[in-house]
C-alpha cells in the first residue's frame, strides 16, 4: 500500500506529528496551557522563530548557514528605537532604511561566500563579528530609546481574535512557500542546493542565487528584530542572541537537510511552532531557561542524525 | 572446505558486480591470480579496472560476488585491513598525502617510534633510505615534502611504498601513467623480482606493450564484464585491440542515414583552452554527427568544456554563422548549445536524482514556462510532455523521481533537458559510457532521428566501434590539433581509426608504441 | 619553509612596537605579565582549534565549553584544595563533549559545525544551569597565580611554553601524522590506512580537553565565572589560527603561527586602548582579521596549486 505522503514531504509531516504530540503532552502536565492567551503568545512567539528561520532556512536551502543572524537581529531592534522613538511618522523612512542596511551585510556575506570564496560559517561568523563592532560604535554601547508605535502594533495588537504579528506571518508563509515552489528562483534554488555544478550545466545562474538568498537571511533577520523590539517593548544589546540557535532547530526540525537541497518553509513553520510550545512549556513544568539551550542542540543533533541514518538506508 | 581445494590463487574474484545509481561499473566479473604470477587487466577507460581494485583494497565493497584471499572470503572493512592482510596497492589518483614527508608517507603507519612515543626521524631516514638502496630508487629526498615532487617522483614514491611493505599481492593500477621510459625499465625489474621471489602482481596499464613485455596472464574488461583471460602471446595484437574495444553484433547499431545538409551550424577558429587544446578548427554541419576520436587526454574533454563555457577559451567559435563569446553554460545555453556529459567518477552530473523528470527537463528552460513570476504547471507540462513520450523516458511519467531511472533513461533525460532548451548543438561526452546494450541501441536511434531534424552533435567516445557505427565523419585528435579528418563513406573501420590515433602518436615520438 | 607562522609574528611584533611608542610603560615587567596572562587561554584554545582545523573541521563548541568551565570554577572552587579536584572535573567534562562530537562526526559522518554548534548549544544551557548570572569568584591564592612569576618568567608564559613544548612533541608522534594526513587527502589518508573514526573522535577530544584548561585560565584572569563568555570567543580562537597559517582546508599549518596570533589578537586590544578607542574597535578589527586572513590563506592555497600544475609535465 502506499503512503498518501508522498516521499519528499514526509519529514514535514513529522514535524506536525512531534507538535501535535507536544502539544497534547502539554495538555495533559501542565493545566491552564494553551488557554486564548497563551495561544496568542505561542503564535506570537512561533511568528519571530519563523521569521528569522525564512532566512537561515533559504540560506540552508542553497547549501550554506549563516551564522550573523543574531547581530542583525539585535541591530535592527536597537536602531529601531534609536532612530525613530516614538515618532511614527519616521517609521516610514526608517524601516526600509534599516532593512537596507540589513539587505547590504547579506550582500556581504554572499560576496564574501560566492565570489571570494570564504567558507559561509567563516564569512558570517567574521560578518556577525564586524556588525557587532559596528553597531556598538554607532551606539556607544547603550541601547535605548522608545518602540515606535508601528512596530507595537504589529507586534502585540490584534484585528479581532487574530494577532496582528500571526496575520503577518500568515501572508509570509503564502509568499514564501509559493516562491519556494512555483518560482524559477525556487526552483532554480532546490538545483543549486541538490548541486551546483548540475546546475551551472543547466544554466542556473549560481552565483547569483547563492548571494541572493543571504540578502533574504539578513533582511528577514531585520524584520524579526523589528518585531522583536516591539514584542519585547525595547531594546538591548543581546536581545537576538536566542535566534541563532531557535533558527537553525526549527529549519531542522522542519525536515530540511542541513547540506542544501530539501525541505520547505511549510516544515520550518512547524519548527518554529514547535520551539515556541517547548518555550513556553518547560517554564510551566519547573525547568530553568537554560534548558531551552539544551533542549535546542539535543533536537538538531537528532534531526541531523535521523536524516543522516534515514540517507544511509535509502541508498544502501 | 571443498572451496578451498579448487582454489590455488591468491585472489579470486567471483561473480563481482557493481553499480553506481544504476549505472553497472562491473557485472559478474572473475578472475584469479596465482602466485608468483604477473596478471595483466587491460580494457578501457570506464571498462570496470579502477571499481575492481577499489573493491579489492577495501574502499568499495560488491553488490554481488566476493573476492577471496588466500582462499577465505575477504571483506576488508577498509584500506588499512587490506594493507594489513598483505594487499600493496598503487591507486592511479590519490597516490600520497602532500603534506607529508617521503619517508613519512612511504612509511605511513609503521613509522619507527622512539621512548616517548615520537616518530624516530634519524630512524626513519635510515630506513627509507635503506628502502631506497633496496629497490635501487635514486634521485628523491626522503625528507622532501611530497607536494613539492614532480607527477613523475611521486608515482615512483608510491611504487616504493607498496613494495617496501613486502605484500603477497601487490596492485599497480596505472602506475607506469606519468613515468618516463627509464623509470618504466626500473619498476618492470623490480615487478619481474617480486614475483619471482613468489609475489603475485596485478598489472593494469594502457601501454600494450609493457603488458606484452611483462605478464604471464591478461584478462580483458570491456564496459564492467570480462571479456575472457587469455596467456601472453595467445591472442595477436590486433585480436586483443579488438577484445578490447569491442566489436558488438551490427543490430546494435541501425546504420547511418544521410542526413548532413551543407550548411555550416557549428564552427571553431583557432580554438584554445587550457594545458591540452591548442589550436583547434572545427566544423560541424547541420544534421551531422561529428565523432571524436583520440587517445586519452588529448584536448578532447578540454573542446567539450569549452564550447560548454566551463573552461575559459581563445579563439572564435561561431554557432549558426554567428560568433558567439561562451564565458559559462548560459551563455553557450543562450546560443544554442546543448551539453550531456558522463564525468568519470559515474555520478551522473546532468540531473538532480531527487527531483521529478519534469522538474530536471524545465530547469534550463524556467523563464519560458513561467509568467508573472510564477511557474505555469500547464506550460511545463505542454513543454515537458513530448520530449518525454517522444524519448520514451521510463515509464513516462513525468512525476517519477529521476533517480529511479535506469542508466539510459537517465542519460535520455539529459539530453531531453538540452532538445527542450532549443540547442540545435548537442555536445555528447561519451554518452553512452555504463549504459547496458539495449538503452544503447534505443540512444543510437534517436541521435539518428534528432540529425534527420536537423540537429549537430558532436559525439565524443572512448569506444573506437561506436564512432565508427555512428558518426557521419570522424576527427581524430592528437596533442590539442586534429591530426585526421575522415569522412565516414563506408570504408573507414576500427583499425584504420586506431592506426591513426597511433601513428599521429608515433610521429611526434610523444607515446611511443603502443601496440606492439 | 613555510613563512607563514612568520607573518602572524610579524603582525604581533609591528602591533607591540606601536603599542610601545603609544604606551612607554610597555617593557614594565607588570605590562609584559599582563600580555601573557591575557593570551594563554587564547592560546589554549587555538591549540584545540588549531587541530581540529588541520582535519578540515571546526569546532564551534569550544565557547560552550569556555563557559561551562569558568561556570564550573567560579561555584566549586570554593575551599583550598579543591581546586584541582574541580580543574580535572573540568578537563573531563570537556573531553567528554569532545569525544561526543568527534564520535557523531568521525562514526555517523555528520557535519562538523551543525554537530559542534549543537553541542555548543547544549554546553552552553548546563553553563547556564550551573551558574545563571555572571558572578562567582576564584579564590585569590588560585587566581593571582597567573600574575605571578615564577623563575624569572610569568607563569602564563610558562604555561605558553608547555603547550609549545607539548606541541613539538606531539608534532612527531604517529597520531599527529595521521591528522595532517587526513586532513590533506581524506580519500588518501583512508587508503593509506589512517582509521578515520579514532581520529576524530582523538582530535575533538583534544580540542574539549584545551578548551576547558583555557576556561581555567580564563577564570584564573577575570577572577570570577561568566556563563555566557565563550560565545564571544569562538571568533578569536579561530581567527588566531587562521592568522597563524593553518588553512581552513586542511592538512597544513601548526601551533607555533597559532601562538603568534593569539598574541597579534591581544595586542590588537591594547593598541585599541592605547589610542583611547573604545574597546568596539577591537570586535570590528577582529571579524576583519579573520576574514582578510582567510582570503590570505586561500591566495597563499591557490598560488600553491598553481605551482603545482606548472611543475606537472
Amino acid at each position: 500500500m502506499k503512503l498518501a505522503v508522498p516521499r519528499r514531504h514526509r519529514s514535514i509531516a513529522l514535524a506536525y506529528l512531534l507538535l501535535l504530540v507536544l502539544v497534547v503532552v502539554g495538555r495533559i502536565v501542565a493545566s491552564g496551557f494553551l488557554g486564548v492567551d497563551h495561544i496568542d503568545e505561542l503564535i506570537d512567539e512561533g511568528a519571530l522563530i519563523g521569521f528569522v528561520a525564512l532566512g537561515q532556512g533559504f540560506v540552508i536551502l542553497a547549501g550554506g548557514v549563516d551564522l550573523s543572524i543574531p547581530w542583525v537581529v539585535t541591530s535592527a531592534g536597537i536602531l529601531v528605537t534609536t532612530f525613530t522613538g516614538t515618532n511614527s511618522s519616521n517609521m516610514l523612512w526608517d524601516v526600509p532604511l534599516i532593512i537596507g542596511l540589513a539587505a547590504v551585510v547579506g550582500l556581504i556575506n554572499g560576496i564574501g561566500v560566492v565570489f571570494l570564496g570564504v567558507t559561509p560559517i567563516i564569512m558570517t561568523l567574521g560578518m556577525s563579528t564586524v556588525v557587532e563592532g559596528a553597531l556598538l560604535l554607532y551606539t556607544n554601547g547603550s541601547a535605548g530609546g522608545n518602540v515606535p508605535h508601528p512596530a507595537v502594533f504589529l507586534a502585540t495588537h490584534k484585528i479581532g481574535q487574530v494577532p496582528v504579528m500571526g496575520l503577518a506571518w500568515l501572508v509570509l508563509i503564502v509568499v514564501v512557500t509559493f516562491t519556494l515552489s512555483c518560482t524559477p528562483f525556487g526552483r532554480r534554488l532546490y538545483a543549486v542546493g541538490l548541486n551546483r555544478r548540475v546546475a551551472l550545466f543547466s544554466g542556473v545562474d549560481v552565483k547569483l542565487v547563492t548571494c541572493s538568498v543571504y540578502v533574504i537571511s539578513s533582511c528577514a533577520a531585520a524584520f524579526a528584530g523589528i518585531a522583536l523590539a516591539g514584542y519585547v517593548g525595547q531594546s538591548y544589546l543581546g536581545m537576538g542572541d536566542p535566534y541563532l540557535f531557535t533558527s537553525i532547530a526549527a529549519v531542522a526540525i522542519g525536515g530540511a537537510s542541513i547540506l542544501g537541497g530539501t525541505g520547505n518553509y511549510i516544515g520550518t513553520v512547524a519548527g518554529a511552532l514547535t520551539l515556541s510550545v517547548l518555550n513556553a512549556l518547560l517554564p510551566t513544568l519547573g525547568f530553568q531557561p537554560a534548558v531551552l539551550d539544551i533542549v535546542y542542540g539535543m533536537v538538531i543533533l537528532v534531526a541531523v542524525a535521523a536524516a543522516s541514518l534515514g540517507g544511509r538506508a535509502r541508498t544502501d | 572446505m571443498s572451496r578451498q581445494a579448487n582454489e590455488s590463487g591468491i585472489l579470486s574474484a567471483r561473480g563481482v558486480s557493481k553499480s553506481f545509481g544504476g549505472v553497472a561499473a562491473l557485472h559478474d566479473v572473475s578472475f584469479d591470480v596465482l602466485p608468483g604470477e604477473i596478471h595483466a587487466l587491460v580494457g578501457e577507460n570506464g571498462a570496470g579496472k579502477s571499481t575492481l581494485v577499489k573493491i579489492i583494497a577495501g574502499a568499495l565493497s560488491p553488490d554481488a560476488g566476493e573476492v577471496l584471499f588466500k582462499g577465505d572470503p575477504f571483506k576488508p572493512s577498509d584500506p588499512g585491513a587490506a594493507a594489513e592482510a598483505g594487499i600493496g596497492i598503487v591507486f592511479q589518483e590519490l597516490p600520497l598525502i602532500p603534506d607529508l614527508t617521503v619517508a613519512e608517507n612511504v612509511f605511513f603507519d609503521r613509522q619507527p617510534l622512539t621512548r616517548v612515543r615520537t616518530v624516530a626521524r634519524r630512524r626513519l631516514r635510515a630506513e627509507c633510505v635503506e628502502a631506497f638502496e633496496r629497490f635501487s630508487l635514486t634521485g628523491i629526498d626522503p625528507e622532501a615534502q611530497v607536494r613539492d615532487l614532480s607527477v613523475a617522483s611521486r608515482q615512483l614514491v608510491a611504487i616504493l611504498k607498496a613494495l617496501a611493505a613486502d605484500p603477497s599481492l601487490l596492485v599497480l593500477d596505472e602506475a607506469t601513467a606519468a613515468l618516463g621510459p627509464s623509470e618504466v625499465t626500473w619498476l618492470l625489474e623490480q615487478v619481474r623480482a617480486a614475483a619471482e621471489a613468489g609475489v603475485a602482481v596485478i598489472y593494469i596499464s594502457h601501454r600494450l606493450a609493457e603488458i606484452a613485455d611483462i605478464c604471464q596472464r591478461l584478462t580483458v574488461l570491456r564496459n564492467g564484464e570480462s571479456v575472457g583471460s587469455w596467456r601472453n602471446g595467445e591472442l595477436e595484437s590486433e585480436e586483443l585491440v579488438r577484445a578490447i574495444l569491442g566489436r558488438r553484433l551490427g543490430q546494435l547499431y541501425p546504420g547511418i542515414p544521410p542526413t548532413v545538409k551543407p550548411k555550416v551550424m557549428l564552427e571553431t577558429k583557432g580554438l584554445r583552452a587550457g594545458r591540452r587544446l591548442r589550436n583547434l578548427d572545427l566544423q560541424v554541419k547541420e544534421g551531422e554527427i561529428l565523432g571524436i576520436a583520440g587517445l586519452e587526454g588529448q584536448g578532447q574533454l578540454e573542446l567539450i568544456l569549452s564550447l560548454y563555457g566551463m573552461l575559459t577559451s581563445h579563439g572564435s567559435i561561431f554557432v549558426d554563422g554567428v560568433e558567439h563569446r561562451i564565458n559559462s553554460p548560459r551563455d553557450a545555453l543562450r546560443a544554442g548549445i546543448g551539453l550531456a556529459l558522463v564525468p568519470e567518477d559515474r555520478k551522473t552530473e546532468g540531473l538532480l536524482p531527487t527531483l521529478t523528470i519534469r522538474e530536471n527537463l524545465a530547469l534550463p528552460v524556467l523563464h519560458r514556462v513561467s509568467h508573472l513570476g510564477y511557474i505555469s504547471s500547464q506550460k511545463e507540462a505542454e513543454l515537458v510532455g513530448p520530449t518525454i513520450h517522444r524519448l520514451n523516458i521510463g515509464r513516462q511519467d513525468p512525476s517519477q523521481l529521476a533517480g529511479d531511472l535506469s542508466g539510459g533513461n537517465q542519460q535520455k533525460v539529459v539530453v531531453g533537458k538540452f532538445l527542450i532548451s532549443g540547442a540545435r548543438v548537442l555536445l555528447l561526452y561519451d554518452l553512452t559510457r555504463g549504459v547496458d546494450v539495449g538503452a544503447k541501441a534505443e540512444m543510437f536511434l534517436t541521435l539518428n532521428e534528432l540529425a534527420a531534424e536537423g540537429y549537430s552533435m558532436l559525439f565524443y567516445s572512448s569506444d573506437v566501434t561506436e564512432l565508427v557505427n555512428v558518426a557521419h565523419r570522424i576527427v581524430v585528435m592528437f596533442d590539442g590539433l586534429v591530426c585526421a579528418d575522415l569522412l565516414n563513406d563506408g570504408s573507414l573501420d576500427e583499425e584504420m581509426i586506431v592506426a591513426h590515433m597511433l601513428n599521429a602518436a608515433d610521429r611526434t615520438g610523444v607515446v611511443g608504441s603502443l601496440v606492439r | 619553509m613555510d613563512v607563514r607562522p612568520g607573518i602572524a609574528w610579524a603582525l604581533a611584533i609591528v602591533l607591540f612596537v606601536v603599542y610601545a611608542l603609544q604606551q612607554h610603560d610597555v617593557l614594565s615587567r607588570l605590562q609584559l605579565t599582563d600580555l601573557c596572562s591575557a593570551t594563554v587561554f587564547l592560546v589554549a584554545l587555538g591549540l584545540g582549534e588549531g587541530l581540529v582545523l588541520l582535519t578540515r573541521g571546526i569546532d564551534l563548541s569550544i565557547g560552550g565549553v569556555l563557559s561551562m568551565g569558568t561556570a564550573i570554577a567560579a561555584t566549586h572552587f570554593v575551599s583550598p584544595g579543591t581546586e584541582l579536584l574541580w580543574s580535572s572535573v573540568i578537563i573531563v567534562a570537556g573531553a567528554g563533549v569532545g569525544v561526543l562530537n568527534g564520535a557523531l562526526i568521525g562514526i555517523l559522518k555528520l557535519q562538523p559545525f551543525i554537530v559542534t554548534l549543537a553541542t555548543w548549544s547544549i554546553v552552553s544551557g548546563v553553563a547556564l544551569l550551573i551558574l545563571p548570572i555572571q558572578g562567582g569568584s576564584i579564590p585569590p591564592h588560585f587566581a593571582s597565580w597567573i600574575n605571578q612569576s615564577s623563575l624569572g618568567l610569568p607563569n602564563a608564559a610558562w604555561i605558553i611554553l608547555a603547550m609549545v613544548a607539548g606541541w613539538s612533541w606531539f608534532k612527531r608522534t604517529r597520531l599527529c601524522r595521521r591528522i595532517y594526513a587526513l586532513g590533506s587527502d581524506p580519500e588518501g589518508a583512508a587508503i593509506a590506512g589512517v582509521n578515520t573514526r579514532s581520529t576524530l573522535i582523538a582530535v575533538y577530544g583534544m580540542a574539549g580537553v584545551c578548551a576547558a584548561v583555557g576556561s581555567i585560565l580564563y577564570a584564573m584572569l577575570t577572577a570570577s565565572g561568566d556563563p555566557t563568555v565563550g560565545n564571544g570567543e569562538i571568533l578569536p580562537a579561530v581567527t588566531a589560527v587562521v592568522i597563524g597559517g593553518t588553512s581552513l582546508y586542511g592538512g597544513s599549518g601548526g601551533f607555533v603561527g597559532t601562538v603568534g596570533g593569539a598574541f597579534a589578537l591581544t595586542l590588537i586590544a591594547d593598541v585599541v586602548f592605547a589610542f583611547n578607542l573604545t574597546s568596539y574597535w577591537q570586535q570590528l578589527a577582529d571579524g576583519v582579521v579573520l576574514i582578510i586572513a582567510v582570503l590570505a590563506g586561500g591566495a597563499v592555497r591557490s598560488m600553491r596549486l598553481r605551482r603545482a600544475a606548472l611543475r606537472a609535465p
